[in-house]
Order: structure tokens, then sequence, then C-alpha cells
């Protein structure tokens, strides 16, 4: 289940300046890195990366790991996967907003992301990397606000492509959904051998609790007076 | 040619004949050669016909005889009534006051104002301030309310409150763009729909005309999708709140998950009264939030924030909120520094 786009239009703003700014950067991050004589991704994500381990410890880069393990990708179709969910769910989320606020929401949900896997395995050394802590934070308030939104979704049935549109409380409860089992399985075992930061994903998730205080004026009488953001 | 005294003795015969009109005029004939002439002054203080007429005769006379007696004696009695009648009048205009008031009470803001522009004609509306208050309090016209306001503040120089609501109606004489915000911000989503309509209508100013359009757009949408007003003090205060909490997370894990461990960056959890100051000033600049202190504070007679205050408070506000952050990362650099020379050494 791939998305391809939000069918639904803008209605505050014309231009998703933010949404857009953080995808040329991530791009231009991995480009940078990719650039770099003797590139040695393990070290770029060891002292830019995230590691719960260093922040209960006080050590490392604090505040600035977590801002730039948003920002780190470590292939192509890391940074192309993320991007894209950033496009489809962020344009009408930083619409609501409005630029200043959604890039908050942004860091916000990607701090969140961060505090729930320092808090769930405090232990780990593996740095985490990656924008979708912070994306899923991005998914959470556009379910929040738009639940009804159709996302234009590439489906493979069996081999043969389709392009359905899909409810947004269907497709982000999926990805939510699949990300809860391996989760629970990395608490129990204290150890995340995937590769994947489910609990990134999960506490990115949980920062659109916050996404009323974000809203601009307008969007958020919308919302209180439950019609159409 | 006749003379004075032979107007007088025609005046007289006249009056005596019972020919009043005649002997008026030739009596107002005899004051004009002769203003002095007291026994003609007295014969129109009973032959004029306005009350302040027949006054100003017995007034006249007396002045040319103060012992006059029957003069100063018509006089009070004229007075009296005069005072009488005066209080008449002021009766009948407070009942039509009244009648205003209830309109008003009865959601009849139309009705009202037709009562209290009849009103304005009568002598009584220059002693009455209760009528130039109401009538800037329903006035749709920005020109009407502002007389209304200065004829209040005639009535009470004194009273600042009143003067800064002047200054503010003036204001919006020259801004009414800003006044339909206005109502917008208090919920009056009609009065400001026919506000934002009126600014179309009249403006020669594309721009303003197209803001004033996408305004009537987006309000009547908001009219048609039943949008609830929310108060600005609830938008001011949860915007001051998200900034604020970002920090708070970052601090959080800036400072080791459990803030409770350390207590040696009291300047990072300062940092959070800077962080909310400049939220606020942020907020404020967004919401429109109409409120006197806009108007003591900045001398700003929107009292919501014209533009150019809006931003200052913008800028300020961010700057507020970024300082701490830019503290924090610069604490996080110097320990990255440590913790790369530690790798390096490793």
């Amino acid at each position: 289940m791939i998305p391809l786009n939000d069918t639904e239009p803008n209605r505050y703003s014309f231009f998703p300046f933010i949404t857009v700014t953080l995808i040329a950067v991530n791009t231009a991050i991995l480009i940078w890195e990719m650039s770099l004589p003797q590139y040695n991704f393990f070290l770029i994500a060891g002292v830019f990366g995230s590691t719960p381990a260093l922040t209960w410890t006080r050590e490392g880069g604090g505040v600035i790991s977590t801002v730039t393990s948003m920002f780190l990708h470590g292939d192509w179709f890391h940074l192309i996967g993320n991007m894209l969910f950033l496009w489809v769910f962020g344009r009408r989320v930083e619409d609501a907003c409005g630029p200043a606020r959604f890039l908050l929401f942004y860091l916000l949900a990607g701090a969140s992301s961060d505090l729930i896997t320092a808090l769930v395995t405090p232990g780990s050394n593996v740095p985490g990397i990656g924008a979708s802590g912070a994306i899923f934070g991005v998914m959470g308030a556009y379910l929040i606000l738009f639940p009804t939104g159709r996302i234009r979704t590439l489906w493979f049935l069996a081999i043969i492509p389709t392009w359905p549109r899909i409810r947004a409380f269907w497709f982000v409860g999926y990805y939510l959904l699949i990300q809860i089992p391996p989760a629970i399985s990395i608490y129990a075992q204290q150890d995340n051998s995937t590769g994947i930061g489910y609990w990134a994903h999960l506490g990115g998730f949980a920062a659109c609790i916050f996404i009323p205080l974000f809203l601009r004026p307008e969007a958020f009488a919308r919302y209180v007076s439950d019609t159409l953001v | 040619m006749m003379t004075t005294q032979d107007l007088l003795q025609q005046a007289l015969a006249a009056a005596r004949a019972g020919k009043e009109w005649t002997a008026r005029d030739l009596f107002l004939q005899v004051v004009e050669a002769e203003p002095k002439n007291e026994l003609a002054w007295m014969w129109l203080t009973g032959l004029l016909d306005d009350l302040d007429d027949r006054i100003y005769a017995c007034q006249q006379a007396l002045g040319i005889n103060p012992r006059n007696a029957n003069a100063q004696i018509y006089l009070n009695k004229l007075l009296a009534e005069k005072e009488k009648l005066a209080a008449q009048e002021m009766n009948r205009y407070e009942q039509d006051f009244c009648g205003a008031r209830e309109a008003q009470t009865g959601g009849q803001n139309p009705a009202a104002l037709q009562i209290l522009r009849g009103l304005l004609s009568r002598p009584q509306a220059d002693s009455h301030p209760q009528t130039w208050r109401l009538l800037a309090d329903l006035s749709p016209e920005l020109s009407e309310r502002v007389q209304a306001l200065e004829r209040c503040l005639a009535f009470a120089p004194q009273d600042e409150a009143l003067r800064d609501e002047l200054k503010q109606a003036q204001y919006f004489l020259t801004h009414p763009i800003h006044q339909a915000e206005l109502y917008e911000e208090r919920g009056e989503l009609e009065k400001a729909l026919e506000a934002y309509r009126a600014i179309a209508l009249t403006s020669k100013d594309k721009k303003i005309w197209n803001q004033a359009y996408a305004k009537v757009l987006r309000l009547e949408n908001a009219k048609q999708e039943h949008v609830a007003h929310v108060s600005p003090a609830l938008h001011v205060a949860r915007l001051t709140f998200a900034p604020l909490l970002t920090y708070i997370l970052f601090a959080i894990l800036h400072l080791g998950v459990n803030p409770f461990a350390h207590h040696d960056d009291p300047l990072t959890w300062l940092g959070l009264l800077w962080v909310a100051a400049g939220a606020f000033l942020v907020a404020l600049s967004t919401v429109r939030f109409h409120h006197r202190l806009w108007l003591k504070i900045f001398k700003d007679a929107s009292a919501s924030g014209a533009p150019r205050t809006r931003l200052f408070l913008a800028a300020t506000g961010w700057l507020l909120i970024l300082l701490p952050f830019v503290a924090m990362f610069y604490s996080a650099w110097r320990r990255l520094i440590d913790y790369v020379i530690k790798l390096l050494n490793f």
C-alpha cells in the first residue's frame, strides 16, 4: 500500500512551503552524505543520529541529535519512502496549521518519537535516523483533522497495479496497526534487530494529540465545530 | 410722514378695537423705531404668539424699567409656563427614548435607530447624553457613530474610556476593514459580512476589494457550515502552549529524559519563561484579540493590533522563542564536540 497523493484541495494556502522545503532539505542532506569522500554511514549516524542510551547519559549531541536525526536517511529507498508520505499527508496538515506552526509540530513529533524510544529502550546503543517518527506524527494529525480524506493509493492485486482512493482512517489505521506487534516484541526483548524504529513511529504518532494546539484559528474553529477542517 | 407717537396711537386704537394682528404689526414698527418704548413692549408681551418672543418682550420692558412690577409678575408667569412646557416636552422625549431602548432590547435595531434619528432633531437631544450613547452603540454608519461619540464626550470630557472609544471609531472610519475584522472576532458574523460587503462595494483599491471579497466568501461558507465562534482568548492560550510544549520536549531530551535527576542546568528551564512570553506575543499577533491594552501600550487606535504593531509583536515573539532554543543548541553543540573528541580518541 503506497500512498500517491491526497486528492482533496487546500483550503487556506496555495503552496505547502515547509513540506516542500523539508523534502528538499532531506534530499540535499542525503546527496551531501553520499558525496562525502570515504562516506562512512555508521560514523555519521553515530554522531548525528539519536541514540537512546546517550540521551539518558546526557552524552552526544543531545537536542542537536534529535533534530539532525530527523534529516538523516540511510539510502534512497529510505528517503523516497519517507518523503512520499510527508508529501501526501503533510500538504494539508501544513495548510491547516500555517507554515511556522507546522514546522514546530513536525519538530515536536520528531522529539516525541525520540523521547518514547528513549523511554522504551533506554539501554539501546543503536542510533535512530530518519524522518519517519515526525512523519507518523503528521499522519496522525491528518487522521485527526481529515479522517475521511481520500488518499490515492498504489495497490497491487497480485501483480496488477490499482490506485483506489482510500479513506484516511483505513490507510493510517493500517500503518498504525502494523507497527504494534513488532513494537511489543522490541519492548519485550529490549532488542531491535529489525533496523526499523517501530517505537519511534508510535512515539511520533502519539504527538498527533497535540495538533489542535498548532492549528490556525479558523481551522481550529472548524475542528471544534465538527465541520471539514 | 408718521411719527413714532402716531404709530403708537394707531397701535393702541387697533388693540382696543380687537384688531390684534394689526396692533401687533404696529407695535413691532414702534419698537423697531424706538427700542426703548416700554409701553409698546408691554403690549407686545400680550400680542405675540410665541412664548419665547413674549418672554423676550417682557425682558425688554424690564430692561427699560426694572421697577415695572406687572412686567416682572408676567415674566415669572411666562417662565413658569415655559418650564412646565419644557418638562412636558422632556417627558415626551423620554418616552420616545424608552421606546427606542425597548426596540433595541427586543432586537429591533433598525426600528430603534429610526426613533433615535427622529429624536436628534428635537432640542432635548442636546441635553440628553443617553440618546447619543445609544446611537453610538447602534449605528452601523461609522461617521454617525463618530459624531455620536463626539457628543457623548462633550457631556463627559473626563471619561478616558469614551475618549479611547472615539479614537478607535475615528481609526475605523479610515480603516473600515479592521472594523469588519473586529466584528468577526466577536463572532458577529452578520455585521462582519455586512461590513465586508460594504467595503467591497465602495473600495476603489483592487487589493482591498480582493481582500474584502475573499472575506465575504469565507464568512458565507463559515455561516453555511455552522462554524462555531471560538473565543480569541482560547486561541491565544492554545497557540501560546504549542511552542512551549515543543520546548519542554526538547529540554527533556536534552537534559537526559529525567528532568529531576540533574539540577545543573537552570538556564534551560528558565528558557521556558522566555518561550512562554514569546509564544504569547506571537499568538497575540496571530489572533485578532480586541483589547484596550493595545491602545494603552502601543498607542494603537485599532485596539486589536494594526498590521505594523502585529508585525512588531510577531518579530519580537519569534526572537524570544528562538533565543532559548539557540542557547539549548549551543549547549548541545559543545556536548557534541566533546563526544566527537572522545570518539576520535577511542
